[in-house]
């Protein structure tokens, strides 16, 4: 547990060493704060703040697989792959180390958050049960998005190609129920099943499920596995 | 050797991953089969309405609901996700999706057409165009009620009227009533020797004109026999001793003049107070913001007649900044006149519930009468009611007053779970600076100092 810490923690400093991550927060506080304000401002409702989380999970698929490139790529295409997994550390303690501290540091993007809703509740009377399902989900999905950018940074070690390949494969699974108007009406279920965006949903509508909860948790445990078998496999070609 | 021992690797691993994969599908499908699906939100925007639930929770035996929908149609996802609420609330509810073209044999069977729900319940049938919730609930409760209910509109002082193209109407509310399944009949009450005995409900919108001493004495009779009355007035009813009074009769008193309400109003303007705090009650759970338009004050009657009561006032104006204008109103001059005005806050709407009733052999009889009353009207006409909260105010009461008659207040528009932001220019400001400039400034500036730091080291 101690080295999954550690290695938590160096990833997630290393994030603040990189002139990117400053790049990729500021532009996301800028885009984020602007939305807030244009949503609240056009319905001066503030269960809309829902809808702005909706925007936010849809800047995430474009944002994270840019954090995550590089993961593993960076270390890849530098040559320090192999010397990492010559270290005497185990594949899924640096994955679920790597993870988290991918996962942390786009935790960090939220802090503007914090100021909106304190705005809300200056102005008005927020439903905190709406507030607290919407991140709920946004954090769920958060979880989910950076372990298919893990996984897409592992198989490359292009970060540009590591980026693409993630945010190809979110979009697939962001918007895989568009299908569903073609399609009869029992896989149409099946398909709004596995939709990340459908799952997505229930919580910025105010909707605990456990069923999105199951989803986006055994599909993280899955991006991980496999993440691990692929730096196994690469560990023991090395 | 080397090679196979790596294919023998390879295997495993992908093997692993296979095995893990058919794991979390089964964990999956699990979680399917038992799961929690909850609205925990206090707007309850997106999930069914209380009324709703209710009605589920009558229905003991199967449903069958055939939906013909082309799936290509852009209201088919939202259908398929209200449908599979209801179905998650109600096991009993079987839910089959067709579509007419492709399954016409179906179709020429039940005689249907595209974008129409059928409802099979025991041998009785409802069919639903446009399937709004309100919609689909009123034809379940259709199919499970053994009667309609019937509502009648007060008429000949004046009243509001529910046709929809005539100022000031309150057809929308009209309408929406005949949706959930009411029966709606005007009264002309001077015409019979009391309210018809089928009235379930009697609304009576904005009187303007003095009523009868026999017409007030059948409305005393009615409320005393369990009947059930909507009341809601206006500021100009000529001659309104009669509506005072049988208001007296029912435990209400009314303020002689316009509720001005310098603390809570809508859009700054102190003649419409806009009210977001209530008392705690059926008819205002859940209930998000409303406004009244030029409302008449309320308040509990100090001495009740005639029996016991149960009064609340739900809805008041603010505590500490609002006054009774009893002088003459000035439509572009609103000012305290400390010699004419009265500083106190009012109630805008009382929920009255007679429980007993005094007889004249002074025996006493346990009876249901119930009676709302609201100081406006205008809330309620088709300019305002289907804005903030005020449709589910008028739905909810008529709901209350129809408690245990299998009756239901659906959301009367999409906008009712608003919560109110109120933004003046210089808050509008501060908020979109902090926001999309200093914040993001902030981080910038805290970047630059880090990276520069960290390259002159």
């Amino acid at each position: 547990m101690k080295t999954i810490l550690n290695i938590t923690m160096k990833e997630f400093k290393s994030y603040f060493y990189s002139p990117l991550a400053y790049v990729v927060l500021c532009v996301f506080s800028i885009l984020s704060g602007y939305f807030f304000t244009a949503i609240i401002f056009e319905t001066k409702n503030a269960n809309a703040f829902s809808s702005f989380v909706g925007v936010l999970s849809e800047l995430f698929l474009i944002l994270i697989p840019v954090i995550t490139m590089k993961l593993f790529a960076e270390e890849n295409k530098a040559g320090t792959f192999e010397l990492l997994l010559s270290y005497p550390l185990k594949s899924w303690h640096i994955v679920c180390g790597k993870f988290l501290g991918a996962f942390l540091f786009t935790m960090t993007m939220l802090i503007p958050v914090v100021f909106y809703i304190s705005f809300l509740q200056m102005y008005s009377v927020p439903d905190y049960g709406l507030i607290i399902t919407s991140l709920i989900g946004l954090v769920m999905l958060i979880m989910t998005f950076v372990s298919v950018g893990l996984f897409s940074s592992v198989i490359t070690k292009s970060q540009v190609v590591a980026s693409i390949s993630g945010f190809g494969i979110l979009l697939l699974l962001w918007a895989i129920d568009w299908f569903k108007a073609h399609v009869n009406y029992t896989f149409s279920r099946f398909l709004s099943y596995i939709s990340l965006k459908h799952n997505f949903n229930w919580f910025v509508q105010g909707i605990v499920d456990t069923r999105a909860i199951v989803l986006f948790a055994t599909f993280t445990v899955f991006m991980l596995l496999v993440t691990v078998k692929i730096i196994e496999d690469k560990r023991y070609s090395s | 050797m080397k090679k196979s021992k790596r294919l023998n690797y390879r295997v495993n691993n992908f093997m692993t991953i296979v095995i893990v994969f058919l794991i979390l599908v089964f964990v999956n499908l699990i979680s399917n089969i038992k799961f929690y699906h909850e609205d925990i939100s206090e707007s309850m925007m997106n999930s069914l309405s209380n009324s709703t639930l209710r009605v589920l929770e009558k229905l003991h035996s199967p449903l069958e609901i055939y939906a013909f929908f082309k799936n290509s149609n852009p209201g088919y996802s939202s259908l398929v996700n209200k449908l599979e609420e209801f179905r998650i609330k109600n096991n009993n509810i079987k839910i089959y999706f067709a579509d007419v073209d492709k399954n016409p044999e179906k179709a020429i069977e039940l005689g249907v057409k595209n974008e129409m729900l059928v409802f099979f319940y025991k041998d009785k049938r409802e069919n639903v165009y446009l399937p709004t919730e309100e919609r689909i609930t009123g034809a379940i409760n259709s199919l499970l009620s053994e009667k309609k209910l019937k509502l009648y509109f007060l008429k000949g002082h004046g009243e509001k009227s529910n046709i929809s193209f005539e100022k000031d109407s309150i057809s929308i509310i009209t309408s929406a009533l005949k949706k959930l399944d009411f029966e709606i009949e005007d009264l002309y009450l001077s015409e019979h020797d009391k309210v018809p005995e089928d009235c379930d409900i009697l609304i009576i919108a904005s009187p303007k004109k003095a009523m009868l001493l026999e017409e007030e004495k059948k409305l005393e009779d009615y409320f005393d026999s369990s009947g059930k009355i909507f009341l809601s007035l206006d500021t100009k009813i000529e001659g309104g001793d009669g509506w005072e009074s049988f208001l007296y009769h029912t435990g209400v008193e009314v303020y002689g003049g316009v509720l001005v309400d310098y603390g809570s109003n809508l859009g700054g303007d102190s003649r419409i107070p806009a009210v977001k705090k209530y008392r705690r009650h059926f008819i205002t759970e859940r209930l998000s913001q409303t406004f009244f338009p030029l409302t008449l004050g309320l308040r509990e009657a100090k001495e009740k007649i005639g029996g016991d009561f149960y009064i609340e006032e739900l809805v008041r104006s603010d505590i500490n900044k609002s006054y009774i204008e009893t002088g003459e109103t000035h439509p572009e001059k609103i000012e305290f006149d400390s010699n004419s005005d009265i500083r106190i806050s009012a109630a805008i709407v009382i929920a009255s519930k007679k429980t007993h009733v005094k007889k004249e052999d002074k025996s006493v009889e346990a009876i249901d009468g119930r009676i709302v009353v609201c100081g406006d009207t205008s809330f309620i006409t088709d300019d305002y009611v289907e804005k903030l909260g005020n449709g589910d105010l008028f739905l909810s009461s008529i709901e209350w007053l129809a408690e245990d008659k299998d009756i239901l207040a659906i959301n009367l528009t999409n906008f009712n779970r608003v919560r109110m932001v109120e933004l003046t220019n210089i808050a509008q400001q501060k908020i979109f600076w902090i926001s999309v400039v200093i914040i993001p400034l902030l981080i910038a500036l805290f970047g630059i100092l880090i990276v520069y730091r960290r390259e002159h080291e």
